[in-house]
């Protein structure tokens, strides 16, 4: 433990000086705050338990509502009787009940908080973000957990895990997914202020949601199955390895991402049928991407409007056949390397030098047929060697 | 600007100077037409419909 000044932080417009003590469990810079309870942690990764820390707001209207499978044993955190969950069921917190300390939000509310458990829920969904008309708990309520962690019991399910759908996590920090085989969609959208995501020992998601949500540090994406607009508005600044190792679905997997460089992606076989269409589309802040591999026949839109996008590489671009606009309004490419190439590529009005021509020239394998590389509009184009590619089959646009 | 559709990949290409796997370069009008790609002083009609197909594609797809 160590005493810490956070300084300034800004929440929801508003700008709070907070001293207090915290507990060193991050590299970035971030502390948990020292007042929120411990979460418990699970030794045994056949555990199938869930924890959240809910904060619950003086004078506000703080509701959960569960829907989860199998009868696990339910535990509101408010001194209530542990129950087995039977049916959906909504719990309205009381704040005057509550017992524990009053505490200060960023933005000078109060609140008191409980630790809410699911013990032993089984892999027939599970569900804590489900709306209820009878107490007006709807799509647009926000849901007040501030820290989850979650043990999946090496369980293999189709089911979704959803920690929310459109519904918004405003306070949630932290987020630590352990034990998993392969989960269902694991929906963790609209949360703002994201601080830790960890998924440990988990082989598969199937889906990763993660739309509109924001995240403040780098993290180990887990293996994952279909990512069909799963990112879109994300916020994140780098992701190191993003791997689908049987590609279920994939059309748009990098969608309106903000993001500043993805170090790798990586795919195994393919079931999709958009592939890698608008693969990194409308990525504005996009600088690099390291280094793709994935078996697609398609990138169709894949890199339009990545206006920021400098390099980008293939490892094997030999399955390709569809490349309509991929490179629509880009700009600032400067290397391109497309490994055994054998269709035609567009590439005009962009940032390549005569050098970073040659390479891609060199990087492509031969023709397949009548095909047209078009590389107007580059300041190489006047000056690089187009006979490397003319060498090889494609008419070349200047 | 020649232009030139590949109808088979319903893809349209233009440019002013061409240069082909044989050796052969055609550029600025000289030659009017060389292996589908035509020399036109105004985009063709079908080349501006395509263009629009595709936008509105593009529309559908954001």
């Amino acid at each position: 433990m160590s005493n810490n000044k956070f300084g300034l932080r800004t929440r929801l417009g508003l700008i709070k000086e907070i001293s207090q003590t915290t507990q060193s469990d991050s590299s970035c810079g971030w502390q948990r705050p020292a007042e929120w309870l411990p979460l418990p942690t699970v030794t045994n990764i056949n555990t199938r338990i869930f924890y959240g820390l809910f904060l619950v707001f003086e004078n506000e209207f703080n509701a959960l509502r569960i829907s989860v499978g199998g009868a696990p044993t339910v535990d509101w955190g408010d001194g209530t009787p542990p129950f087995t969950y039977s049916a959906a069921i909504t719990k309205i917190y009381d704040y005057d009940s509550i017992t524990g300390a009053v505490n200060q939000y960023y933005d000078g509310r109060n609140y008191k908080q409980v630790i809410v458990s699911i013990d032993n829920f089984n892999s027939n969904g599970f569900d804590i973000a489900a709306t209820d008309s009878t107490n007006n708990i709807n799509t647009n309520s926000s849901l007040n957990f501030a820290d989850i962690y979650v043990s999946y019991g090496m369980m293999t399910s189709n089911s979704n895990f959803t920690i929310n759908n459109s519904r918004t996590l405003p306070y949630l920090e932290i987020f630590k997914f352990e034990n998993a085989t392969q989960t269902g969609a694991l929906r963790l959208n609209n949360a703002s202020i994201l601080q830790i995501v960890e998924f440990n020992n988990v082989d598969l998601v199937r889906v990763l949601k993660l739309v509109n949500t924001k995240i403040n540090q780098p993290f180990d994406f887990p293996p994952i199955a279909a990512s069909n607009n799963a990112n879109q508005n994300l916020i994140i600044d780098s992701i190191d390895s993003y791997v689908m190792p049987n590609v279920e679905t994939s059309d748009g997997i990098f969608r309106d991402i903000k993001c500043r460089k993805i170090n790798s992606f990586t795919a195994g076989s393919v079931g999709s049928s958009f592939q890698g269409r608008s693969f990194v589309r409308n990525a504005y802040y996009l600088e690099e991407i390291g280094l793709i591999d994935a078996p697609f026949t398609r990138y169709d839109y894949g890199f339009n409007n990545c206006v920021s996008l400098r390099k980008v590489t293939f490892q094997d671009f030999s399955t390709v056949t569809n490349t309509l606009n991929m490179f629509l309004t880009t700009g600032n490419i400067r290397e391109l390397i497309l490994s055994g190439c054998t269709v035609g590529v567009d590439i005009s009005s962009n940032s390549m030098t005569a050098d970073a021509l040659d390479a891609m020239f060199t990087s492509l394998g031969t023709a397949s047929g009548a095909q047209t590389i078009t590389i107007t509009d580059n300041p190489g184009t006047a000056t690089c060697d187009t006979t490397i590619a003319t060498g090889k089959g494609y008419t070349v646009v200047v | 600007m020649y232009y030139k559709n590949d109808i088979e990949n319903n893809m349209w290409y233009k440019g002013r100077e061409v240069r082909f796997p044989n050796g052969i370069i055609i550029k600025d009008g000289n030659p009017q037409s060389y292996d589908g790609w035509e020399w036109l002083e105004e985009p063709p009609q079908e080349y501006l419909d395509w263009l629009i197909r595709l936008e509105l594609e593009e529309e559908t797809q954001t």
